[in-house]
């Protein structure tokens, strides 16, 4: 690892450098939301780096994505891969920790995405480190730290008005930044960054997130406790399709003339549809099977699988939550219901 | 895990449709069976009873199937019923068409496990595809390899009974104990007559070391079981073979999960001892 300070007109000029190989995304305002959007003008290059509204999931796994073009009569198919390579500048290291969770289910050995797997290959991530936290997010009640770097290629700690340290963890992008800074310090671990700026600290209510993986079997049969977790639920879906670390998705087929496209796109367990058979039966048939699923598969089976909660505390599921359910409060009750 | 056959899992093989046969009376179940457009592909396509196929209709869609014919056979067989909008349009074609195939999926019944020991075939309605193709397999390769063979079959009514050729062949084989049944009693019908969780009661079976293996609708499944667990018959001894709707078969999709596993690739074949403790969501 190396830890770099730049001034930031060099930063600047490195980033130039790499446009030549790399569309570079930051965060910007758009209307109520602030989205990753390409970087052109540098003017917009305010240092902000607002946490988005929505996830990076986007780039690695986009809302809909063709699989294959297909001829209706069955006779030629297509692939359709995207191979461009991207950096995206200004990732949040709860939104930085997501790549690696979605990289478990994706690139499983047992078979691999390779749709996931060539643009996660190409998308690189530079963070930024927190240095406040943001209304509802809680990554240091499960246990993680804002300021983390969680499998990002670099981070940015600190940004005063001339200049920045960045700690970079990838030789590509380092032999971009190389000649353009100040001072270079080979580290071996970011803990030994000592200089890391101003941080985001509070006192920290931990989660019991442990404790409750243990005690989630035998809460199963619990039905009370998931009508009661569901009852002001009204199914909308926004918490996963908002969540970075939620990947479900549907696979569908759209003609048009003689040919057409398969299609994926992102899907929710908290849809009846998600798991509605032909026959007319479905094995979550209401919203308490299928609340009981979306905390069960982030606590229990991420945990059990990968050794990792399903979930970063980015707080998106929260934000933007029509019933104001709070996973925080969701997490409490289960592990407090008797 | 056997491979898929294409490098990319999600695009599908060109198979062409061979023959397409109504298999019950009331024609809401049809049989079609499949070659593969590149012969060679066949040989690659190694499956073992129990595994099943996406089968997708270019502009139409893709659905799961459990394989129904012996992997010893040439071409690929599955029996379809007509209930929602990728099965009507399979319903639809005719021999010739082209249609896609990704396979073969998931895992398949523990046959190893079954050497040495008696074997109780039990299922209910269009359920039976794959265990037809199990019985097939056995009774070509692993006859003298296993103790008594008992199959237990039940459907509505004699004609929705699948594979009719079939069953007359094995209620003449001497190698097998079979119980046939329907579920009321109807004219031109001599066999059995009940469900099949009570024929499965009712059945001298031999529960020293024997092994069961149960498909059918999740309430004759339900039903099945505790007769099974009253006999005596270990949950460890006990096999079914899950469904439910499926999207990419490979375990990505995120929607047939039973607790940590995913019917598509962890299954579909289960152990009742897998299943106990997890949410009953089958």
């Amino acid at each position: 690892m190396k830890l770099l300070r730049i001034k930031k007109d060099n930063f600047e000029e490195a980033l130039r450098s790499l446009q030549n190989e790399f569309k570079i995304y930051i965060p910007k305002k758009e209307d109520d939301n602030v989205v990753f959007s390409e970087l052109g003008n540098f003017k917009d290059m305010d240092y902000k780096f607002e946490r988005t509204s929505h996830p990076i999931k986007e780039f690695v796994l986009p809302q809909n994505e063709t699989l294959f073009y297909f001829l209706k009569d069955g006779s030629r198919e297509k692939e359709s891969f995207d191979t461009s390579k991207r950096i995206l500048l200004g990732v949040r290291p709860c939104d930085a920790k997501t790549l690696k969770l979605l990289d478990f289910n994706f690139l499983d050995s047992s078979y691999i995405d390779p749709y996931y797997e060539k643009r996660r290959k190409n998308t690189f991530v530079i963070s930024i480190a927190c240095n406040e936290f943001g209304e509802n997010c809680f990554c240091d009640s499960l246990g993680d730290s804002p300021y983390k770097l969680n499998g990002a290629d670099a981070i940015i700690y600190s940004i005063s008005n001339e200049e920045l340290n960045l700690l970079i963890d990838n030789e590509v992008i380092f032999s971009f930044f190389k000649k353009y800074s100040e001072k270079i310090e080979e580290v071996n671990s970011e803990e030994e960054v000592s200089e890391k700026g101003k941080i985001a600290e509070r006192a920290t209510k931990p989660l019991p997130v442990k404790e409750l993986k243990e005690k989630l079997p035998s809460l199963i049969g619990s039905t009370d406790l998931w009508k009661n977790i569901s009852a002001t639920c009204i199914e909308c879906g926004v918490c996963t399709y908002l969540c970075p670390a939620c990947y479900c998705f549907d696979i569908n087929d759209i003609t048009f003339g003689k040919g057409g496209k398969r299609l994926r796109s992102y899907d929710s367990c908290m849809f009846k549809e998600y798991t509605l058979e032909a026959s007319g039966h479905n094995p979550r048939p209401t919203g308490a099977e299928r609340w009981r699923q979306r905390l069960l598969h982030k606590f229990l089976y991420y945990p059990d699988l990968y050794n990792e909660l399903g979930c970063s505390g980015c707080g998106r599921c929260i934000d933007k939550c029509p019933s104001k359910i709070d996973i925080r409060e969701v997490i409490n009750y289960a592990f407090n219901y008797k | 895990m056997p491979s898929i056959i294409n490098d990319n899992p999600y695009l599908p093989v060109q198979a062409k449709v061979e023959s397409t046969d109504f298999e019950s009376d009331d024609k809401t179940l049809k049989t079609l069976t499949f070659s593969f457009l590149t012969p060679s592909v066949r040989e690659k396509f190694n499956f073992l009873p129990g595994q099943f196929i996406e089968l997708s209709i270019a502009g139409k869609g893709e659905s799961p199937f459990g394989i129904a014919s012996n992997p010893t056979e040439e071409l690929i067989k599955i029996t379809v019923n007509r209930t929602g909008y990728v099965t009507n349009a399979i319903h639809n074609l005719y021999k010739g068409d082209i249609v896609g195939i990704r396979g073969p999926l998931g895992n398949w019944y523990p046959i190893s496990k079954f050497v040495g020991s008696n074997l109780a075939i039990i299922s209910g309605g269009f359920a039976f595809t794959t265990l037809a193709s199990l019985l097939d397999y056995l009774l070509e390769n692993y006859s003298d390899k296993l103790g008594k063979i008992y199959l237990i079959y039940g459907a509505r009514n004699p004609g929705m009974l699948l594979y009719r050729d079939k069953l007359k062949e094995w209620s003449n084989n001497p190698r097998l104990e079979t119980y046939i049944t329907v579920d009321n009693k109807v004219n031109d019908w001599d066999g059995l007559v009940g469900f099949v969780p009570d024929i499965v009661e009712k059945a001298d079976i031999d529960i020293q070391n024997t092994y069961t293996v149960i498909c059918g609708p999740p309430i004759m499944i339900k039903l099945t079981i505790p007769k099974l667990l009253n006999k005596g018959i270990g949950k460890d001894h006990i096999y079914t073979s899950l469904e439910r709707r499926m999207k990419c078969g490979i375990g990505k999709c995120g929607r047939c999960n039973i607790g940590k596993n995913f019917v598509c690739k962890d299954g579909p074949v289960f152990s009742y001892a897998d299943l106990e403790g997890l949410p009953e969501e089958y």
